[in-house]
């Protein structure tokens, strides 16, 4: 009898196990299926609804970053905020970095709960992520609770969020111009004379760079690395232009083209005569010998063995965020106009979750972001006196150690919304969106390429172009012998294809929009 | 018929409640099993599928083979599959080996001094490859490192070695076989323990060498055993360990040509994009390939040597 009991537990636990880890796999309900409190995204009724009439929830923001300590403590006091406007709780969960892509990636195949996440060009792509489903369209839920958002972002971005006809994020607006250029210690610049005005293009620096080399023994004149940006895109000036959202594919228009012809850019003279120049560089030891393998340029500038690095883009107060973060001063010189094109302005966005069950509140939230300055500049800097000082009404010195200091303001909303920190001009954030509005735009603005068709092609296309690129942009290969070796492995791989494909989807995109 | 296949049928159920005991005792291995190997097992659709998030697992409409266009388009395909095969097929034979004679020197040595030489030799399969990777820094860098300090101490021009593919395939075996060896010593160790003493005494009486008697007595009683290792290892011949090839190398391009491997060239083709149809294709390529080969070389022990194979 004993011993029949315990068989009958055994099997109930199996039973419970087997149950639990079906459980687990099982698809997520769908988002619709959730509690009473749940709105039918797209309802149009009772768009003033007052606050009070809300029932109480929680949202959850997957955000990217260096998680904070005191993320709690934060949390707590804007909760306090958003509890009273719009009668919900927030929980701000910061993934790192490196983990940030892969584990949104995971959460949205498995259809976990969250409401709002960081999605951008770069991280948690955006396009990826439409096409896949995981995110939810906004359209209505932006003309009813959005009016901040769309007030401050200017009305030709919205076309770079819109995929076959619906809105799927809202944008973090920030800077969302590309200056290429470079950043050079000051120190050095002043010693040996370098007139950044008289900078037009990359080549300007040679003369500095030998200077570098003949009197500052152990300072290597350039640092460039850390992955495409380099070989592709950073002085084309404003010629040629990204014909898709990749940063990998080579495939590019020439400004002014009336035909919008795709190309491949390893034929454009303007890629060869960058590669020769780079190897020359490279034979004159302008870069490390080693240049290829360096894996992190952003931390290995910051030994201070580098005359110059290149510059993501170059930004008003860029200097000064720069220097805070190498410890050495120094100086940006611009080598190419500002321009943007849809990659640049899809650089930051945040999306409500397919499987938010509060997409309206996820709504407000965000619009909150945009319009409650006190709540915006808490999630990005912490609480006064505990984590920074205020100066002034404009400027906040941070607290060092204080535990919570993010440093990314773009994630949480309008940048423009953000304290300065000491040292930035008081006209940042005005020049900055005036230059965002004035900057050469893209003729490709709003053109989303879709790869579905060749993507298998695409595939090998970028893992054959991770290999080149690197060796390419620092000079370590001879150009003459591995550009031959790229276009056969690309032709191989079906460039060609994928060229047709792009040029496709794109004429039928400037028959449609009239360009 | 009937009444002979229920007449087998309760005399499977006296067996199971014969040993009702084992049964038990085997059950929650069998769960673990059936939870994390088997219940799984229905994600094999996924690489015949165009996987959409908001679709699911089920609706997600069905491509055909389009997933694994990928990996054999171009001429990637022939450079990851041979370096993957040929790389692991090293890293099995010398690890083989190596362990071998590391077990069989632990088995000569005084048994006092046998657990530091097991712990020094266990030591480096806990270290993460992200440590050795960096170990291997401190060896390779092109100023920093102890290589080029003695190639320049000899007057002999310093290398750049994580530029030229040529020297890698020995530097990732000899990573791997140092990693690893300690780990299968031990398992071989555990074996040689099982000999019966008594073989050896007999040896010994008959004047046989220590050498002999390893010829003899040690490697023929531990055939069995490295069958079965070697067998396990062959069906995973097509899975490259990618924290090895992909922090050893310091992901560096320029080494590509021998260090490229299937699970890195999945890494860099997919990366941008993660899409989990043509990755779980790249994994499923790789399950069944080993599946065969090491249906084949059981097939091949079989016919040697019937009481080694596996099945």
């Amino acid at each position: 009898m004993k011993r029949n009991r315990s068989m009958h537990v055994l099997c109930l636990a199996a039973i419970v196990a087997l149950a639990l880890a079906a459980a687990g796999c099982a698809p997520a309900p769908t988002p619709t299926s959730g509690g009473q409190a749940t709105p039918t995204p797209g309802n149009q009724a009772t768009p003033t609804e007052a606050p009070k009439e809300l029932e109480p929830v929680d949202l959850t923001w997957y955000v990217i970053g260096t998680p904070q300590a005191d993320q709690a403590s934060v949390d707590a006091a804007a909760s306090a905020i958003t509890m009273e406007k719009i009668k919900a709780n927030l929980r701000i969960i910061t993934f790192d970095w490196g983990t940030y892509s892969d584990k949104l990636k995971t959460m949205a195949a498995t259809g976990e709960e969250y409401d709002l996440c960081f999605t951008s060009s770069w991280a948690n792509e955006f396009f990826s992520g439409v096409s896949k489903g995981a995110f939810l369209p906004i359209d209505d839920l932006l003309a009813e609770h959005g009016q901040s958002i769309l007030a401050q972002v200017p009305e030709e971005y919205w076309g770079a969020a819109t995929v076959a006809g619906k809105r799927y994020a809202m944008f973090n607006y920030q800077i969302s111009v590309a200056q290429n250029g470079l950043f050079v210690q000051k120190a050095l610049a002043e010693t040996y004379g370098l007139d950044p005005a008289a900078i037009r293009k990359i080549e300007d620096f040679a003369p500095f760079f030998d200077k570098i080399l003949e009197n500052e023994p152990g300072i290597t004149p350039l640092l460039t690395g850390g992955g495409l940006i380099p070989l592709f895109n950073y002085d084309t000036g404003y010629t040629l232009d990204r014909a898709t959202q990749s940063w990998v594919l080579p495939l590019y228009i020439r400004v002014g083209d009336p035909d919008f012809k795709v190309f491949d850019l390893g034929q454009s003279p303007e890629s060869k005569g960058r590669n020769a120049l780079m190897r020359s560089w490279y034979n004159k030891g302008y870069l490390r010998k080693d240049a290829a393998s360096i894996t992190d340029p952003a931390s290995e500038s910051k030994t201070g063995k580098y005359a110059a690095w290149v510059a993501g883009t170059i930004t008003p107060g860029g200097e000064v965020v720069e220097s805070a973060r190498t410890g050495i001063d120094v100086i940006a010189i611009p080598i190419a106009p500002a321009y943007t094109d849809t990659t640049y302005v899809i650089a930051a966005m945040t999306a409500i979750s397919r499987t938010s069950k509060n997409p309206e509140r996820a709504m407000m939230l965000f619009d909150l972001m945009y319009s409650d300055k006190a709540l915006y500049n808490l999630v990005c800097n912490g609480i006064e006196g505990t984590h920074y000082t205020k100066i002034d009404e404009t400027y906040i010195r941070p607290i060092a150690d204080s535990g919570y200091a993010p440093t990314t303001d773009w994630v949480f909303g309008g940048q423009f919304n953000a304290f300065l920190k000491e040292g930035m001009a008081p006209d940042t954030w005005t020049v900055t969106d005036a230059l965002n509005k004035s900057a050469a735009k893209s003729p490709l603005m709003g053109f989303v390429y879709n790869q579905e068709d060749v993507k298998d092609k695409v595939a090998q296309i970028e893992a054959i172009l991770q290999e080149y690129a690197q060796a390419m942009a620092t000079g370590t290969v001879d150009p003459d012998v591995a550009q031959p070796e790229l276009d056969a492995k690309l032709k191989a791989a079906g460039l060609d294809d994928v060229i047709a494909d792009v040029q496709a989807q794109l004429d039928a995109w400037r028959a449609a929009n009239g360009k | 018929m009937a009444a002979g296949r229920e007449a087998q049928a309760v005399k499977t159920i006296r067996t199971i409640w014969k040993h009702r005991e084992l049964v038990v005792l085997s059950l929650p291995g069998v769960l673990f099993l059936l939870v994390f190997s088997y219940i799984p097992l229905y994600g094999i659709v996924l690489p015949f599928k165009n996987f959409r998030y908001d679709l699911g697992f089920w609706k997600s409409p069905w491509v055909g083979f389009r997933n694994f266009a990928f990996l054999f388009g171009s001429d990637n395909a022939w450079r990851i599959t041979r370096n993957t095969v040929l790389l692991n097929l090293a890293f099995i034979l010398v690890m083989t080996g190596v362990a071998l004679a590391f077990a069989l020197m632990l088995f000569e040595v005084r048994r006092r001094s046998v657990r530091a030489y097991q712990t020094a030799m266990f030591l480096p399969y806990f270290l993460s490859w992200v440590v050795v990777s960096y170990i291997f820094l401190a060896l390779l860098d092109m100023d920093r490192g102890l290589a080029n300090r003695i190639l320049e101490a000899l007057g002999a021009e310093p290398r750049l070695w994580y530029n030229d593919p040529g020297p890698w395939p020995l530097l990732l075996l000899l990573a791997n076989t140092w990693k690893g060896a300690g780990y299968s010593a031990i398992i071989y160790y555990a074996g040689l323990m099982n000999i019966d003493r008594e073989y050896y005494e007999a040896a010994e009486i008959d004047g046989a060498t220590r050498f002999q008697q390893i010829r003899k007595i040690s490697i023929p009683l531990l055939s069995p055993l490295i069958t079965i290792l070697f067998l396990l290892a062959i069906g995973r011949i097509l899975y490259g360990n990618f924290d090895l090839f992909y922090n050893l190398t310091r992901n560096s391009t320029l080494l590509y040509p021998a260090t490229d491997v299937i699970d890195t060239f999945v890494y860099r083709a997919l990366r941008v994009t993660g899409d989990i149809g043509m990755s779980s294709a790249a994994g499923i390529y790789q399950s069944v390939v080993g599946f065969f080969i090491v249906l084949a070389a059981n097939l091949v022990v079989r016919r040697i040597h019937p009481e080694n194979s596996l099945f």
